[in-house]
């Protein structure tokens, strides 16, 4: 019977072994998640074709965002993200101090692009683009200021709405968003720079109208020119830093 | 590092040489006396002989383990005309002790009597009885040497073409006649992992269908995902073979696994199995036995249907979720093992909120019978088919919130839509000529399937594009797949005696072929609930397979101390692929052509498969084996011309076996399973994609107990380390593939233990009769399995017992599943889905879960008739 007592005893050694080695999968990449805050950078002033635009008010949804680790990320060729903000959030896009927009879910990895929307977004299982239920008026954003020429001044409000073209696709289909993330202890700053969105804006011809204050409104030609603004001219910028220290 | 592996796996091959050398060195090899029959033997032309119904094996006995005693026993067994032995007569000794355990054992057989011009007379057989103590592979009862024939007497009958012979009630009429029979050998052990898993341990715990009588092999897990329309799912040795791509399945010698499924490659459907008659399986883990064919990439299980106990029955069960369940068995006394019929009907409305509900019935009926010249038959009928609903998956940050329950379905339409329905009719024949004078035995075979299947499932929600219409979008990602299937095929082998070139080495050779053929029509579209209209097309193929296998095999055995088992198996495929949707115009693109791309491929899969096996000690057994086996590629995969491309798989192992004669053994085992491009579940189509060489390395323990007449326990615990060799890279459509190079494979538990144990004891008497208890229990641990996107699953434990007692006709019983009501997932995912569960689709690949079953109780009554 030794043989036998010998033989329990190596199955009970490897079985030790093995129940150790079954606690130790490795994980090649790793379930991170951490913070996003949306930062100003020279929000309230930008200077185009002699007009100083200053804003007093720019409320901004900023939302679901979506990140890639393909060069496009647009939902028909990344159908699935690395990570995500999934979530709407309304900031005061003026404030010095950076507002949280939510949490970043996803994946360690490479980041190269990402699709987003401003608060209105029409996914696959929508038949038309749908406003987030807490748009400030119902709108991508509210934006308020003057535009100073010289002794011309133009009080201004725009309601803008940022929508996607397509249904299952981003208002933003793909921009540029480069990263390499190891860990949570990162945070993502999404850097916005409202007074720029306006800087395809004809405030001359707006003045020639007389209309003070003058509201751009959706479907308007100053309308579609912040739209210029906000997705070529002056776009949300992406970047990551080291967590700050609790 | 992967170069080291053969090495090492050498220097394991080559200490398991020594180690027979050197007990071949000190073993001495009895001599043997070489006797002949006499010729001139007269003959019976018109006697059908005798064949077993029910044999018992010899049980070795006590006193002669202490020498460790070998030796032969042959028999002749006076068999009268209702198939009882009326008398034993000891041709050649072997010893006291031998001669009484041959005895007792020969005097329970039955038979199906000797028969002339169609009347039942005795006769008279003889039976050799080998006794081995180490007793690897349980061949009591073997074919005789070469050599050790013993003379017959003049006036027997040794062949069918024999004189007849008369009643051997009439002292006036001729001797009775003498014909050989060997009962039921077992087929010969393929190295350590070689598993015959006996009733004992098939009924220890109660399995929901015949699938779940797998998972008491080691290494084995199975799991029912989608219904019981959809054929389960198995987890084996660190393999993931989804619903059979792995493991070569047969159900009474016909092959389950069915070639280019649309659902999955060598998808089998094991429901057809009523558990009631299995009589065991024979699971054999890596490729080892030349005879494994395609999809043999893991192993291969073997059902072998019988009923032992001769009596038909009806059972009647009820349970938790107005579960019913009624089986018939029809097993008449005086009829072999093999001659049943039998019946099984369920309906369920399912766990959950009413979305598992289903409907399943079938028929396995076989009928053996004994023809002239030594050759039997077995003619198998088998039909299967079920209708069922499928919750699907639940994601589990929707679970964590609370905003479903873990084992509900979501609530929109095409979640509500899922169901599967399938059917499969099976006939097959199996003729068998063995000539016992020297083990030769001729086989052939024959079979043919018609199998359907439909099956809507969504696992991604609401997600996908229509190729057709690209506006098309978010109509629900119902996959309809259909698949009708007509397989026939047939086999022959021929197996020789056992031939002494040199002695004392003696050969036993085995030459054999199968062959296959399928067509196929196969479909799959998008559907959009309720109203299930197509809203795009995404497979329409009809497929021509052809598999012509062919083995060899040889069996050289030195002494009773060593034995090389090996040989080679080729298969020659050839596709045929008519693939309606082939050359697909871009909705953005201008025609230029129609669709459809036919096109022809084939190709030719060929390796060596070797067991080296020896017994140095009367209790220890060793071996090493290496075998190369494939998996057929999907035939709608394949490009016009192209050498099809099969998944080549190298296994290797060495173990031990440590017995203490039937009442304990212990078996270790190290292996290595290498498979060139391995396949994993993509939700988003709902079948298997290609994912890459992967490897596995592990550790088996095995224990098989029997420490008291009235309980069986089995433990197993395996251990694998399965990696990622080298996954598909990013590419613009797919930027962040879930796999990467060296992570471990996923779903796949590196750790699962598994335990059987059956009581069974006589306990008290109601009006003078006994009552026999039964109760086992069985339980199953699956460690941290490890998922897509780095995540991992929680450990998983489960309890099944049941208790029942019988008293003769009448039988009640009360089975239990996950006594412990663990929630659990019974499998998990990682991908992208959008069930509307919250404001913003998430397109992160989230974890998914089918939930395992709570807990069921199963009450069941037994009417023996």
């Amino acid at each position: 019977m030794k043989h036998h007592v010998v033989l329990v005893r190596s199955f009970v050694v490897a079985g030790v072994l093995a129940l150790a080695l079954a606690g130790c999968i490795e994980a090649s990449q790793e379930v991170v998640t951490y913070d996003a805050v949306a930062v100003s950078r020279d929000a309230a002033k930008d200077t185009s074709n002699g007009w100083v635009v200053t804003l007093s008010r720019a409320d901004v949804a900023l939302g679901p965002f979506y990140f890639c680790a393909a060069a496009s990320g647009s939902s028909t060729l990344c159908a699935s993200s690395i990570a995500e903000v999934a979530g709407v959030s309304v900031v005061n896009a003026l404030a010095p101090a950076p507002s949280p927009i939510g949490r970043v879910h996803g994946f360690s990895g490479n980041v190269q692009s990402v699709s987003y929307d401003f608060g209105i977004s029409w996914f696959d299982t929508q038949t038309a683009a749908t406003p987030a239920p807490s748009l400030p008026g119902g709108h991508s954003m509210r934006l308020e200021g003057e535009a100073r020429k010289g002794t011309m001044l133009i009080p201004f409000t725009a309601d803008v709405d940022v929508v996607p073209q397509y249904q299952g696709q981003n208002a933003l289909s793909t921009a540029s968003a480069i990263a390499s993330i190891e860990s949570s202890a990162t945070r993502l700053e999404v850097v916005l720079h409202p007074a720029g969105w306006l800087r395809q804006v004809d405030f001359d011809a707006i003045a020639a109208t007389g209309k003070i204050p003058f509201a751009i409104t959706p479907g308007s030609v100053e309308h579609g020119a912040i739209l210029v603004g906000i997705k070529n001219l002056s776009p949300l910028e992406f970047r990551w830093t080291p967590a700050a220290a609790p | 590092m992967k170069r080291a592996i053969p090495h090492t796996f050498g220097l394991a091959l080559g200490v398991t040489a020594a180690l027979l050398w050197q007990a071949e060195a000190l073993a001495q090899e009895p001599a043997h006396e070489h006797a002949r029959a006499p010729a001139g033997a007269p003959s019976n032309e018109d006697v059908t002989p005798p064949s077993v119904l029910t044999h018992v094996d010899a049980q070795y006995p006590p006193s002669a383990r202490q020498a460790r005693k070998h030796g032969d026993v042959v028999l002749a067994l006076t068999v009268d005309a209702d198939g009882h032995v009326s008398k034993v007569d000891v041709l050649e000794s072997g010893g006291a002790d031998l001669d009484e355990a041959a005895i007792v054992a020969a005097r329970q057989w039955t038979f199906v009597p000797a028969k002339r011009a169609g009347k039942p007379l005795a006769s008279r057989i003889r039976v050799p009885f080998h006794f081995a103590p180490p007793a690897p592979p349980p061949e009591l009862v073997a074919p005789p040497k070469p050599g050790t024939e013993p003379i017959l007497a003049p006036h027997v009958v040794t062949t069918p073409s024999a004189e007849p012979a008369g009643p051997a009630t009439d002292a006036a009429q001729p001797a009775p006649a003498e014909v050989r029979v060997t009962g039921r050998p077992n087929p010969p052990s393929r190295g350590q992992s070689d598993f015959r898993i006996p009733r004992t341990t098939l009924t220890a715990a109660p399995h929901g269908s015949g699938a779940d009588l797998l998972a008491t092999a080691p290494g084995v897990y199975i799991a029912h995902p989608e219904g019981e329309a959809i054929a389960q799912r198995i987890y084996l040795r660190g393999f993931d073979a989804e619903h059979g791509q792995d493991v070569e399945l047969h159900v009474a010698g016909i092959p389950m696994n069915q070639p280019s499924h649309i659902h999955g490659q060598g998808y089998a459907d094991l429901n057809l199995v009523i558990p009631e008659t299995v009589r065991s399986i024979r699971v054999i883990e890596g490729v080892y036995d030349p005879r494994q064919g395609d999809f043999a990439v893991a192993g291969s299980a073997d059902y072998d249907l019988g009923i032992e106990e001769r009596r038909s029955r009806v059972k009647l069960s009820y349970g938790s979720f107005d579960t019913k369940r009624m089986v018939a068995i029809w097993a008449p006394e005086g009829q072999p093992e093999e001659t049943f019929g039998a019946a099984n009907f369920r309906t369920t409305d399912g766990f959950g909120d009413g979305t598992r509900g289903g409907i399943s019935g079938g028929a396995v009926g076989q009928y053996r019978i004994g023809l002239p010249y030594d050759v039997s038959a077995i003619l198998h009928v088998g039909a299967y088919a079920a209708r069922s609903n499928i919750a699907g998956v639940v994601r589990r940050d929707d679970v964590a919130a609370g905003r479903i329950g873990l084992y509900d379905a979501y609530p929109g339409p095409s979640a509500r839509a899922q169901s599967a329905g399938t059917s499969r009719t099976q006939i097959g024949i199996t003729i068998d000529r063995r000539a016992n004078e020297d083990g030769s035995r001729t086989s052939a075979a024959m079979w043919f399937y018609l199998a359907s299947f439909r099956a809507r499932t969504n696992f991604t929600g609401y997600t996908q594009r229509s190729r057709v219409q690209p506006t098309w979008v978010g109509r629900g990602d119902l996959i309809e797949q259909s698949n009708d299937d007509l397989g026939l095929g047939g086999s022959l082998s021929y197996r020789s005696g056992h031939l002494v070139p040199i002695k004392p080495f003696t050969i036993q050779y085995e030459l054999g072929t199968d062959v296959r053929t399928n067509r196929v029509q196969q479909q799959q579209n998008l559907l959009q609930a309720p109203q299930n209209e197509t809203w795009d097309q995404r497979d329409d193929a009809d497929l021509r397979t052809t598999d012509v296998g062919v083995f060899g095999d040889v069996l050289v055995s030195g002494s009773k101390y060593v034995k090389l088992r090996g040989g080679a198996r080729a298969d020659l495929l050839f596709f045929d692929v008519d693939d309606k949707l082939g050359n697909f115009t871009p909705a953005f693109s201008q025609k230029t052509h129609l669709p459809g791309f036919r096109r022809t491929a084939s190709g030719i899969a060929a390796g060596p498969r070797a067991t080296l096996e020896g017994h140095p000690t009367s209790w220890l057994r060793l071996s090493t084996s290496y075998g190369e086996g494939y998996r057929s590629p999907q035939a709608r995969q394949l490009e016009e011309g192209e050498q099809a491309p099969f998944a080549k798989v190298r296994s290797y192992e060495a173990g031990a076996t440590v017995k203490q004669g039937d009442d304990i053994s212990l078996t270790a085992i190290a292996y290595e399973t290498d498979l060139s491009y391995d396949l994993a579940f993509d939700p988003s189509e709902g079948r298997l994609d290609r994912i890459g060489p992967t490897t596995r390395r592990g550790l088996v323990g095995y224990l098989l107990a029997a420490p008291a007449e009235w309980m069986n326990v089995s433990l197993s615990a395996t251990y694998v380390h399965a990696t990622l060799d080298s996954p598909p890279t990013p590419t613009p459509e797919n930027p962040s593939p879930a796999y990467v190079s060296g992570q471990s494979l996923p779903y796949v538990p590196p750790l699962l233990v598994r335990s059987d144990v059956a009581l069974t004891r006589n306990f008290g008497t109601v009006n003078d009769k006994a009552l026999t208890w039964k109760a086992g229990y069985g339980t199953t641990f699956l460690s941290s399995r490890p998922l897509p996107y780095g995540q991992k699953s929680p450990p998983v434990f489960l309890l099944d017992a049941t208790i029942g007692v019988r008293r003769d006709w009448l039988e009640l019983s009360l089975d239990a599943f996950n006594l412990l009501d663990a929630r659990y997932a019974d499998t998990e995912y990682a991908f992208v889905s959008n069930w509307q569960s919250g404001a913003v689709p998430s397109r992160v690949p989230a974890r998914h879960i089918t939930a395992g079953a709570p807990r069921a109780l199963l009450a069941s009554l037994t009417l023996y008739l």
